[in-house]
């Protein structure tokens, strides 16, 4: 046995060993990319930025090997890691060992660089006929992000520390968190940001390298909507688990954790609509410039402000080491963006006609300033705390807050995506004004059925008529596009067919509508709930909106780890089952098994508050209509994103741009 | 050990990386490549 | 440029106003247990962050709890009625949102706890 034990040892040291080293040798490659193409591009040596680009693939490479290492002592248990000991233990499902790759500081830190590797070395593959300096710098910047994260991963944030004594088993994951949502919430939130880095490189490549035109946007474009796409999963799954699992009816408190999250979210909306404006005008640059800086700088503020604790969450983060490491990252992005806006603020200026303000254009420029003005409330609230802390007594918002102050913004919002696929882009004539009946009608269609059904909240009746027309818009482009080519001769095979070439513009049309769903369910679910608390003796039934629950009997499940207390309850013919679990090992915590039954109607949600001594047991109950909606709608969207996504890119036809005239010239 | 493996890794990577140094040029005309 | 500058300049001020006015209404002071008695405003909720201490007392099948928190040296009963968080046990560290009452308990509307960490650095010793 001894024999064994002393192989096992020298085999798991041996793979600590090996995924430290890659690290520091991945770290190593990472600066030297870094260092080599900056000096590459500045001085035109094409052989030099070559090997800087292939010095970034070999940093790739570097951090997949310490991944997959981490992913196989985590598989196989092996608990000499400490990170393996501190996130999984033996009883713990094998997806959830998996995932907890992700799950902790380290792995989620790795995981980060790991798709900036992946994604970033696409990104470049291709990236030469932009240019080499473009290319170079772009490569310099990846590989000066890649540095920051792999330093911390080196020097403060380790996977690869190895215990003294090899524990036989480990802590295990809390049971809140032994949940599928865990298995996909945090890989694709954590992949949306990593994945915006290719958009905010080549940004600043293009600032630095003094190339104004939209190259850099044609380029990157598919890596913003992939960006976008993986952000707006992330939050809908984060809502999705923080609904089925928390137990307190709602999906989105405002948190801080969530806000952060949310605000890159908003920047990378402006700017997926604004960079369409540049590239087809070679107008609004500054504002793309601008976007996608701040859409980077929100994600590594909100990083940072996850993992530092500084801001009161009901998300517990330990005052980290690493706070500080991304405060001084955060520090050293802000300076060096704002830099380069400053010093290339001479070719920033926009070129050719301004377009009236009623126009596509306009109305994206409206876009962004009403997208802003969302993450300045947001951002103000999230941050109340911190700066009321310091000048006085700490003050922090409520919901209320973040509902009444972007609210209206938001209502500007859905009226601008009703109208803007309408509006020509140059002058906006008398056939515009015509097409607004359309949407117009639907809103008023939908108003009047709120009204005669007795809606009179305001929040309520301005959104879900708005959501409508933009479904109306939608339908008629959708309308209006399959008429043309019919008309154009062919019937419906050529009808699709050529719908299917300008899949680019149909599919956002369809994330259009996904989004207008989504509201629609988030409008229903948060005005119209109803909830109503009730303590019931076997056999005695309830009624809560319409829906009459019986209530059985209550019984104990002795399982594995922990004890189950059953409720059974009957809802028409379903059977639903909420349950409070209890884990003896971990002090008597409790955990609550919701008990849901969806329809596109409503959800009927049970939460069990536990049994009294005469048998009885109470139930906070509640409806929740159109929730489903959300989760539909969030499905539309990833569809028209992946149309969207497949679609050729447009002909990038706007007038040629000089070049800001600067002692190292432009490529 | 950590520094060992990480300097074999480097030595490993390293004609991958210097490839378009180490390659003959062709006539003086450098080739553009990935 | 001038359109421009005040088609921005009216956005700003609109967002200003909303989250002036917004905030007005709906910000809380989020305090201590021992500033609690000394800090509560005339009229508005506050939030108060402590530790669970031993004493909880469930009602109503677990629906209404009174429990003691504690931060430092003072501790305040607090009132609740409706679902606890999961988490919710001796020890853990709690956000009650509510008043302080006449009666020296403080009436929550909610109770908020911290979930549990992902990101917590609780290292293990052997």
């Amino acid at each position: 046995m001894p024999v064994t034990l002393l192989d096992n040892l020298i085999y798991v040291v041996i793979l600590a060993f090996i995924g430290s080293g890659a690290l520091l040798a991945g770290l190593v490659m990472a600066v030297f990319s870094a260092l080599l193409s900056f000096w590459a591009g500045s001085t035109d040596n094409s052989v030099m930025i070559q090997v800087g680009r292939r010095a970034f693939y070999a940093t790739a490479a570097m951090i997949f090997i310490a991944s997959a290492l981490l992913e196989t002592a985590l598989v196989t248990h092996d608990f000499s890691l400490a990170y393996v000991t501190e996130h999984t233990d033996l009883s713990t499902p094998i997806a959830l060992v998996a995932a907890g790759f992700y799950g902790g500081q380290e792995g989620s830190l790795l995981y980060w660089a790991l798709i900036l590797g992946i994604l970033g070395s696409a990104s470049l593959l291709a990236s030469a006929r932009l240019g080499p300096r473009l290319a170079a710098y772009a490569a310099g910047i990846m590989a000066s992000i890649a540095s920051f994260f792999l330093v911390v991963l080196v020097l403060v944030a380790s996977p690869f520390d190895v215990l003294a004594i090899t524990p036989p088993d480990g802590l295990g994951l809390n049971p809140v968190l032994r949940d599928g949502g865990m298995l996909i919430h945090p890989p694709v939130v954590l992949a949306g940001f990593a994945a915006f880095a290719i958009p905010f490189s080549f940004a600043a490549a293009a600032l630095l390298a003094g190339r104004f035109d939209a190259a850099w946007i044609a380029h990157t474009r598919r890596f913003a909507l992939v960006a976008w796409g993986l952000q707006s999963t992330g939050l809908l799954l984060g809502m999705w688990w923080a609904y089925h699992v928390l137990g307190w009816g709602g999906y989105w408190g405002w948190d801080p954790v969530e806000n952060v999250a949310f605000m890159p979210w908003l920047a990378t909306t402006a700017y997926l609509h604004s960079s369409q404006v540049q590239e087809r005008r070679g107008r609004l640059r500054a504002w793309n410039f601008g976007l996608v800086i701040l859409a980077f700088l929100l994600v590594v503020f909100g990083t940072f402000i996850v993992r530092s604790g500084i801001v009161p969450s009901v998300h517990t983060f330990a005052v980290s080491a690493i706070g500080p490491w991304f405060l001084g990252f955060l520090g050293v992005c802000l300076v060096f963006s704002i830099g380069l806006l400053a010093l290339r603020s001479g070719g920033l200026h926009n070129t050719g006609e301004p377009a009236p303000a009623v126009s596509r254009e306009g109305a994206f420029a409206l876009q962004n300033l009403l997208l802003i003005g969302v993450i300045a409330v947001v951002f103000w609230g999230t941050m109340l705390p911190l700066v009321s802390g310091l000048v006085g007594q700490e003050r922090v918002v409520n919901a209320s807050y973040y509902e009444r102050a972007s609210g209206p913004l938001f209502a500007a919002i859905l009226a601008l995506m009703a109208a803007g696929p309408l509006i020509p882009w140059r002058h906006a004539g008398a056939p515009f004004w015509r097409s607004l009946t359309w949407p117009a009608a639907a809103s008023a269609l939908v108003l009047a059925i709120l009204l005669a059904a007795g809606v009179r909240g305001l929040p309520a009746l301005i959104g879900v008529p708005l959501a409508a027309a933009v479904v109306s818009t939608v339908v008629y482009e959708y309308a209006r596009g399959i008429g043309r080519w019919r008309r154009a001769g062919g019937g419906w095979p050529r009808a699709v067919a050529l719908l299917a070439r300008r899949r680019r513009r149909y599919g956002a049309y369809l994330a259009h509508l996904g989004l207008a769903v989504v509201v629609v369910g988030l409008a229903a679910s948060h005005f119209w709930q109803q909830e109503k608390d009730v303590t019931l003796q076997a056999g005695q039934q309830v009624t809560v909106a319409g829906y009459t629950l019986i209530y059985s009997g209550a019984e104990t499940r002795e399982l594995a780890d922990h004890s189950e207390l059953v409720a059974a309850m009957t809802l028409g013919g379903q059977t639903l089952e909420p349950a409070r679990a209890t884990y003896a090992g971990l002090g008597g915590q409790s955990l609550t098994h919701v008990a849901i039954s969806s329809s596109p109607v409503a959800d009927v949600y049970v939460v069990l508050a536990g049994t009294n001594s005469d048998g009885s047991a109470s139930f906070r109950i509640f409806v929740n209509p159109l929730v489903t909606w959300i989760w539909a709608g969030g499905a539309i969207i990833i569809v028209g994103v992946i149309l969207g996504n497949t679609g050729r890119r447009r002909q990038v036809a706007e007038p040629v741009t000089a070049s800001v005239p600067s002692a190292v010239g432009a490529s | 050990m950590t520094l060992i493996v990480a300097t074999l890794l480097l030595f490993a990577a390293g004609p991958f990386v210097l490839w378009p140094l180490i390659k003959t040029p062709e006539d003086g005309v450098e080739v553009e490549s990935r | 440029m001038i359109r421009w500058a005040i088609v921005m300049g009216v956005v700003a001020a609109c967002v200003g106003y909303l989250v002036y006015s917004a905030s007005g209404g709906a910000s809380e002071y989020y305090v201590t247990v021992s500033e609690l008695r000394s800090h509560q405003p005339a009229s508005g909720d506050v939030r108060v962050a402590g530790v669970v201490q031993d004493d909880i007392q469930r009602s109503d099948g677990g629906l209404h709890v009174r429990f003691t928190e504690k931060d430092g040296t003072a501790s305040v009963v607090v009132d609740y009625t409706g679902t606890l968080p999961d988490i919710f046990k001796p020890g853990i560290t709690v956000v009650a949102e509510g008043r302080l009452g006449g009666d020296g308990v403080f009436h929550a509307r909610a109770v908020l706890a911290k979930c549990p960490s992902r990101f917590s650095t609780t290292s293990y010793t052997s």
